[in-house]
């Protein structure tokens, strides 16, 4: 009988083997890609991937015209443009003309195409993505889709998902550029409408950023119940709905339904859309499957009395945070960014991406301190102290992308995980496990006299 | 590709040349992605060569590129493997992804459920023949931490793949 080791070494040579055959890229290809990603991590809009009837791929670029041959993908031309970094105009073509409004075309199992049939052809972006294979990271790309929003006049991103079961659709009809007064303007006339025509759920707040109203509503064309919900920042007011869907196909459906309507009943002009499925966290009872460890004997201080370590929680969140901080400060690459009360910082260490999120938390909503929590983090000072403690949140993007909290609670250290989609299991042991000992010596010790325990 | 290279720096096209292919198997057997596993692979590449002077000159450039590789492939490859999908749908990126036997695509299946670690200790150790204080270097860990992943990656795939068992 074959030994593991036997089918190991036999699974390496068949990959040594059929590596050997392919045809791999020349080393030139990497300056090419050096400018590629530069670009992408710019203010350059992104990429354009519109097949259907008549496609285009664009990729940014440095400048230069990277072409891919045409025609491989399927039947359609591909021609494969680089955009310079600052926003220009890129000639699109050719543009399916639809009737109306922008539609959502299904090209495959798992891809669905915007068509460009409403938007200014000339200046229009469309990202075309699926966050099922992204692992649930659609946040982040939606992330990156509102940085480059800005940059070009016109742009749509559609996410969809193939297996959406217990998903969402949504869209966003994004009315910028207004001045306060026309903003508020449209903001009123859509609160009216939606008011004579769906059942209210009354005001919401989005922590300071936007407020607004939040309606239920039922898409009498496919019975499908929903959300809508429309904000109005200081001078932009967006339109958002959010329909729970059973299949991919619905999510389209839906999504199209909406953009359709939502435009020509006020006749706004689209900024841009976006649509996705996602899946929705959670388990059957509404609760996130989470792993979460905590010190034996918990709840602390008690348990710290015990051991031969007498830490306190001030000890490890600062062990914890001067850990990250330094592998921060030597970061190969940095971002920050703000949504909704909490401000993001993402940098690249040792090839590892690391998204961290600071927020003070209070009364169950993120706070405005989380600037300023962020500005003494990277101080090196002992970062905010508030009713609940939350101090900060270290994402690592593993696959799938799972959240890992690291909290003082009354005292208590916590350090919990959970996945950022419904289909991922919780975190395994084995990360929190390596996250407590990167980020503090101390929990190394408590680990290695056996102080912890961890329950799953 | 021209890469000015200081007089201890190993020319960047003769690196790459020599360590692109095993570092694409290594994408490869971690990330389950035949045709992203390239782009993995450029991508760490592209930053070797966006700081050649700082990695060309370490001690094994190579086992810098296998730590961002080893990193990138169990982490953002669902990414990269989309955009790639994309462009395989609608252009030619001049790739053609290997075709594995049924029972190494089973085999590295097996692996790539691993907890994350685990994998990487895994394809580290029999994909690219490493030892343990080479694995623990690139992993960031000790050597004993090492001799525990194999340990449990190996008790896990032998129950796994019905193996005769494990050694």
């Amino acid at each position: 009988m074959r030994t593991l080791e036997d089918r190991l070494n036999h699974a390496t040579d068949d990959v040594r083997h059929q590596i050997d055959q392919v045809d791999i890229r020349p080393a030139s290809a990497i300056g090419r890609r050096v400018g590629q990603r530069r670009a992408l991590m710019g203010t350059a809009a992104v990429v354009l991937a519109v097949g259907a009837l008549g496609g285009t791929a664009l990729i940014a670029g440095n400048g230069e015209i990277a072409s891919f041959a045409p025609g491989a993908g399927g039947d359609t031309p591909v021609t494969t443009i680089a955009v310079p970094v600052e926003p220009v105009v890129v000639p699109v073509a050719p543009v399916v003309p639809a009737e109306g409004m922008p539609r959502l075309g299904l090209v495959s199992d798992d891809w669905a195409i915007l068509e460009a049939a409403d938007f200014e052809t000339a200046t229009e972006v469309i990202y075309v993505g699926n966050p099922a294979l992204y692992g649930g990271q659609a946040r982040e790309d939606w992330a990156s889709v509102e940085s480059i929003r800005d940059t070009a006049e016109t742009q749509a991103f559609i996410e969809v998902g193939p297996d959406a079961v217990d998903s969402q659709a949504s869209v966003v009809l994004h009315i910028s550029e207004d001045t306060p007064n026309e903003a508020l303007d449209r903001y009123q006339d859509a609160l009216t409408h939606f008011a004579a025509n769906e059942d209210s759920l009354g005001e919401v707040d989005l922590n300071g950023v936007a407020t607004g109203q939040a309606f239920t509503f039922t898409d009498p064309n496919t019975d499908l119940d929903g959300y809508a919900f429309i904000w109005l920042y200081s001078d932009t007011v967006t339109v958002e709905a959010i329909a729970y869907v059973d299949t991919f196909e619905q999510a389209t459906d839906v999504v199209s339904r909406i953009a359709t309507v939502s435009a020509t009943r006020w006749n706004w002009t689209i900024d841009y859309m976006k649509a996705r499925t996602a899946a929705v966290s959670g388990n059957s009872d509404g609760t996130s499957p989470t792993t979460t460890m905590v010190t034996k004997g918990a709840p602390l201080p008690e348990a710290l009395q015990f051991t031969p370590l007498t830490i306190a929680w001030e000890e490890w969140v600062t062990g914890a945070m001067e850990a990250v901080r330094v592998n921060a400060q030597n970061a190969e690459s940095f971002e920050q960014g703000s949504d909704r009360g909490l401000v993001h910082t993402t940098f690249t260490a040792d090839g590892i991406v690391w998204d961290l999120s600071f927020g003070a938390w209070r009364e169950g909503e993120y706070s405005s301190d989380a600037e300023l929590m962020q500005e003494q983090f990277f101080a090196g000072e002992p970062g905010t102290e508030t009713d609940e403690g939350l101090l900060f949140i270290a994402t690592e993007r593993v696959s799938p992308p799972r959240s890992v909290v690291l909290a003082m609670d009354s005292g208590k250290i916590v350090i919990s995980a959970e996945p950022l989609s419904a289909a991922s299991e919780a975190p395994p042991i084995e990360m929190l496990e390596d996250l407590a000992l990167a980020a503090a010596p101390t929990v190394r010790q408590l680990l290695e006299a056996d102080l912890i325990e961890w329950i799953e | 590709m021209a890469v000015a290279a200081g007089p201890f720096l190993e020319d960047f096209t003769d690196f790459y040349a020599r360590e692109l292919r095993p570092v694409i198997g290594l994408a490869y057997v971690l990330s389950g992605s035949r045709s992203g596993s390239e782009d993995l692979a450029q991508d760490a590449f592209m930053k070797a060569y966006t700081r050649w002077n700082q990695v060309g000159s370490c001690a094994n450039p190579g086992a810098w590129v296998r730590k961002v590789v080893s990193n990138s492939a169990v982490s953002g490859f669902r990414r990269r493997a989309a955009e790639t999908k994309a462009l395989v749908k609608f252009g030619n990126t001049g790739y053609v992804a290997p075709e594995m036997s049924p029972d190494a695509m089973e085999t590295w299946a097996a692996v790539r459920q691993l907890p994350k670690r685990q994998a990487q200790v895994i394809a580290l150790r029999y994909y690219d023949g490493m030892s343990i204080a080479d694995i623990s270097s690139i992993l960031n860990c000790s050597p004993n931490t090492v001799k525990t992943h194999l340990q449990r990656a190996k008790h896990t795939l032998s129950a796994q793949l019905d193996d005769g068992g494990h050694q």
